[in-house]
């Protein structure tokens, strides 16, 4: 993130915490929103939940800010709310009933556009890691944070995030060495 | 990748945190090898690629500028009103509340009677122009159901129809 964008966010973040209101707390939505809402799409949600989910994690942000004990770990506690959220969705979704769900090719020909995420080169390198590597590659890949917020967004050691970069790049130089170069 | 690296050395240089005699050292290494070159290029290649991809990846993302304002506009209103956004607000429909409603008296004055009682006052309350009870006569049905219940079982038992009635939200039109 370019230092300018980066002081910028950090203005409207500290102006928010400092002085919650309908008018920082817009300002902040402005900011975040596209953040949310590409975290869960690039997760799987389609555009409707994905802004649900965005809601819900704004909604406890708003409620939640005075709990922010650190202004400067506004965005891996933001990313953790966001995970909480998605986990819980996944719970919910398991719990019901199965419906019968439209193959990715037919929603298109409905006039759903398909998740970009799905039919990515991405979304190809993702598939051949690991869970826990994939979560942090897309944390630090998509979502753009640096090491030690996606250590403090999982709760492990920095070193550990660097680790499973180092081997997920490994990983997938070895897989995909011929097609990427 | 070994040549007297360790691989916890190899990740700090990738990382940019290893010593700098450590990093000169590796340096000059992979200005001499070729497989410990080729092995660290391509790290540095995938780390562009994924970045490039991230890049590609989140603009696909996005939603259209117009969709994005109206969400967060609707959004921000909603938090800030202290509705849980999303939700929609508790409602019932005129059957619900009917059922409700019965439920509540049957204890009280019993099946027949709270049957009865329903009955009347939604006659009293609908015209036919109305096509029966709906939102927009609810209030006038509960007050009449209260009064009717009031004469029967007391005036305790309508003032509690009454207020339980009126504090139902009905949907429609």
């Amino acid at each position: 993130m370019p230092a300018e964008s980066a002081s910028r966010n950090h203005e409207v973040i500290e102006r928010f915490l400092g002085a919650p209101s309908e008018d920082s707390f817009s300002s902040l939505f402005h900011l975040v929103a596209p953040w949310m809402v590409g975290y869960f799409r690039a997760r799987g949600c389609d555009v409707e939940m994905a802004k649900d989910l965005t809601q819900e994690v704004m909604l406890s942000v708003y409620k939640a800010s005075h709990a922010l004990r650190s202004r400067d770990r506004f965005r891996p506690w933001l990313y953790r709310i966001a995970q909480n959220v998605l986990l819980r969705h996944f719970r919910d979704e398991s719990r019901r009933v199965p419906t019968v769900r439209l193959n990715a090719e037919a929603e298109e020909a409905c006039g759903r556009p398909q998740n970009p995420y799905l039919r990515s080169q991405f979304s190809e390198w993702m598939a051949s890691l690991n869970p826990d590597e994939r979560q942090i590659m897309l944390l630090r890949y998509v979502d753009e944070l640096e090491h030690h917020e996606i250590a403090a967004v999982l709760e492990i050691p920095i070193g550990t995030v660097q680790w499973k970069i180092f081997h997920s790049k490994k990983k997938l130089a070895a897989r995909f060495a011929t097609e990427a170069t | 990748m070994h040549h007297d690296i360790s691989e916890q050395e190899w990740l700090d240089y990738v990382s940019g945190v290893l010593a700098p005699a450590r990093a000169a050292f590796i340096r000059s290494h992979a200005a001499t090898c070729v497989k410990c070159a080729r092995t660290l290029g391509s790290f540095a290649e995938w780390h562009d690629l994924m970045m490039q991809e991230g890049s590609r990846l989140r603009s696909a993302l996005e939603l259209p500028s117009d969709e994005m304002e109206s969400f967060i506009a609707d959004s921000v209103e909603a938090i800030c009103a202290g509705e849980r956004p999303g939700s929609r607000s508790w409602s019932w429909s005129v059957a619900e509340g009917l059922f409700f409603m019965r439920v509540l008296m049957e204890p009280i004055c019993g099946a027949g009677t709270a049957r009865a009682s329903i009955k009347l006052a939604v006659e009293r309350s609908t015209t036919r122009s109305e096509g029966g009870l709906c939102r927009r006569n609810w209030q006038l049905f509960v007050a009449n159901l209260s009064e009717v219940v009031a004469s029967i079982c007391g005036l305790a038992a309508g003032s509690l129809v009454k207020h339980a009635g009126a504090s139902l939200a009905i949907a429609g039109a």
